[in-house]
């Protein structure tokens, strides 16, 4: 009798895990700053999609402006502060800069075309130029910094696209590489190896969180390489499994069935992505009409979705950073337009 | 004696080809074997060299010490490549006189360089590196062109192993010439030439058949469906354009409307380029060459994103404007938009 009750809870208590559904939590958050009127006052040009963007311990906003080749630096206000580096190839000068990193006071650039990344202090000064030690780099993009390591995405020159477990590469205070790591999304063509192994990148304690922006994987991986996560979202968040059924059914979400070749593939799963002090994950997902915001903790377990709410109404969120202590913030949009910078 | 005197002429013309084999400038000889990195020849005093251009006119580079010199390596078949140059010529016009030169450089298909430099109008010469020293030289590869900007002091101060925009080009030469970048440079609008409801402008085609010149009320049909490509758009490069006028075509020819879709290609395009392109992505549709209409010279550079968005119009009998695509439409809506106007 006591093993058939004990059965029978144990059922009841399957099930109900079955049904359970993750919590929604709703957020009001208030614009800081609104990047369209730094637009219009300075004609400043920013990327409506995956700015490269940052905030000092001052509260001010650094981003880059790509078409520049430089990066701003705005007051809390919306008032330009200072512009750093223009197109060029001396120590001080930016080539394509494409990742932006600020750790303890100090701007790390991406210097893309330059294969540098080139470090500024807050107020503008150049310190110094780290060489990456690459020769064959096809593509570099994403930038984070750890207290002694540099770590970037770097998609190399190969005859084939499956160059697996080089997802990310670390790099030393010099410039060189230590080790690679990480799976890649294998596809049959080089842009669609491209495409869908553009990732975001977060390191808190030499751990190394990441999402793909064009698949929906989340995963972490120690400094030694060695896999902690590797996630799925479609089996955790129906609107991401819906989302992804109707990409099939269109053809340009499975990246072995990929054939064309100089296209870009796949469809924006993550839009933002970021980890905070507590090693939290967050990942801002717009599809199928929902606007969510992923919460997970650090073994990639879903905790909530959080829904970014402006006046009542539902955010885009289409940026996701840490600052320095360990705060999130994001850019976000009701309506396309008016994109603003928000703290959560 | 007397053989001097039959035979001066001869003499006179062996001396002077001798003469001219023992002066003929070498080809780049002062480039060093290749460095390993082109990052390794920045900051680099670069000696000058003397070669023959295009036209065969001798260039001194020596004569450019003291002035910033844009290297940009090109391939005349190419019609971005071609775009660029036009911008070039436009910011030598501007800056020639702060000392600006450019000199380009092409490793094949001298006659098309030739044709380009005339159609263009170009003052800048034209090297023929066919042996591509300068290319390997400055690690230039095959495909994308390149451009090296040699400073004031004979010294190398950008190398781009791919052809840079126009917009950086001004940024570089600015940066350059003038010590500082103009960012307040309000980019040029696409000319809004096509309004709903009124009249066409007169645009003249050329048509790449026959090379005969018209305009819009040259053609019969009821209908004139035009789709402008540019060498930018990825819509029209990819074929998803020429997918959707294809299927609005049967659509119409269904329905029994008289309807004619032509494609205009705007300028720098030449009948090459566009058979080039064919051998990828067949186009069954007439094919005329237009003046650019995206390009506005006398604000002297074109922000080229704007040419990425593909135009296709749709014209009545009149000839009045009945269709006119928008930035971002869908071809999906191209398509009912079209349908919806055309009865």
């Amino acid at each position: 009798m006591r093993l058939k009750l004990i059965l029978i809870y144990l059922l009841v208590l399957r099930i109900c895990a079955g049904e359970e559904s993750i919590p929604v939590r709703e957020i009001e958050v208030k614009p800081i700053l609104r990047v369209n009127e730094l637009k219009l006052k300075y004609n400043f040009k920013l990327p409506p999609l995956n700015p490269y963007f940052s905030v000092d311990s001052k509260g001010d906003f650094y981003f880059v402006e790509f078409p520049n080749h430089r990066i701003l630096k705005f007051n809390r206000k919306g008032n330009l502060i200072k512009a750093i580096g223009s197109i060029g190839q001396s120590d001080k000068d930016l080539y394509e800069p494409s990742g932006l990193f600020l750790k303890k006071n100090m701007i790390y650039v991406l210097d893309r075309r330059g294969l540098r990344i080139k470090i500024f202090s807050t107020n503008g000064n150049f310190i110094s130029s780290i060489p990456i030690g690459i020769k064959n780099a096809r593509f570099v993009d994403v930038l984070a910094v750890s207290d002694d390591f540099l770590f970037l995405s770097i998609k190399y020159n190969t005859k084939e696209a499956y160059n697996d477990k080089e997802l990310i590469t670390v790099l030393d205070r010099k410039g060189e590489v230590i080790r690679k790591i990480g799976e890649i999304i294998k596809c049959n063509t080089i842009s669609g190896y491209y495409t869908f192994n553009l990732i975001f990148m977060n390191v808190v304690d030499n751990i190394i969180f990441g999402s793909f922006k064009f698949y929906p994987v989340i995963f972490a991986y120690n400094f030694n390489g060695e896999k902690l996560f590797y996630k799925d979202l479609r089996a955790l968040v129906k609107e991401i499994q819906e989302f992804s059924e109707n990409n099939e059914k269109r053809g340009f979400d499975k990246p072995e069935a990929t054939k064309m070749e100089w296209g870009f593939y796949g469809s924006l799963y993550c839009w933002g992505f970021t980890v905070d002090k507590n090693k939290h994950l967050y990942y801002a997902f717009n599809g199928k009409g929902k606007k969510l915001v992923l919460h997970m903790n650090e073994r990639g377990e879903l905790l909530e979705n959080i829904i970014v709410k402006k006046d009542g109404k539902d955010v885009m969120v289409t940026y996701l950073l840490t600052d320095d202590h360990g705060d999130c913030w994001g850019i976000g949009t009701l309506d396309y337009n008016d994109f603003f910078i928000f703290k959560f | 004696m007397g053989f001097l005197k039959r035979n001066w002429l001869y003499i006179l013309i062996g001396t002077l080809l001798l003469l001219n084999l023992v002066f003929e400038p070498s080809e780049i000889s002062p480039f060093p074997l290749s460095p390993e990195s082109y990052q390794d020849l920045l900051n680099k005093k670069i000696k000058g060299f003397s070669v023959w251009d295009i036209n065969g006119k001798l260039i001194d580079t020596r004569k450019f010490s003291g002035k910033s010199t844009f290297y940009i390596f090109f391939d005349p078949s190419n019609p971005y490549h071609k775009e660029v140059l036009i911008y070039a010529q436009v910011l030598l016009n501007k800056y020639k006189r702060k000392g600006l030169e450019i000199i380009g450089v092409i490793e094949k298909d001298k006659e098309r360089a030739l044709r380009l430099v005339e159609k263009g109008r170009f003052t800048f010469p034209v090297i023929n590196d066919f042996k591509r020293e300068i290319h390997n030289f400055f690690h230039i590869e095959r495909c994308c062109g390149g451009v090296v900007l040699v400073g004031k002091g004979s010294k190398t101060k950008f190398i781009s192993n791919s052809l840079l925009s126009p917009e950086d080009i001004r940024q570089l030469v600015e940066k350059e010439v003038l010590g500082r970048i103009n960012y307040e440079f309000k980019e040029p609008e696409r000319r809004d030439l096509f309004k709903i409801n009124q009249l066409a402008p007169r645009i003249l085609l050329r048509d790449i058949e026959t090379g005969k010149v018209m305009d819009f009320w040259n053609f019969e049909d009821e209908y004139l469906i035009v789709s402008f490509f540019s060498s930018l758009c990825s819509i029209c490069k990819s074929g998803r354009r020429i997918e959707t006028l294809k299927e609005l075509d049967r659509r119409l020819r269904e329905k029994g409307i008289k309807a004619k879709v032509i494609l205009v290609f705007s300028e720098p395009y030449d009948k090459e380029d566009i058979e080039n392109w064919e051998k990828q992505i067949k186009m069954p549709f007439e094919k005329y060459i237009s003046e650019d209409i995206f390009t506005d010279e006398e604000k002297y550079i074109t922000d080229t994103s704007l040419k990425v968005d593909p135009l296709t119009i749709v014209l009545n009998g009149e000839r009045e404007v009945v269709f006119a695509e928008k930035l971002l439409m869908k071809e999906k809506k191209i398509l009912e938009l079209i349908e919806l106007n055309v009865k």
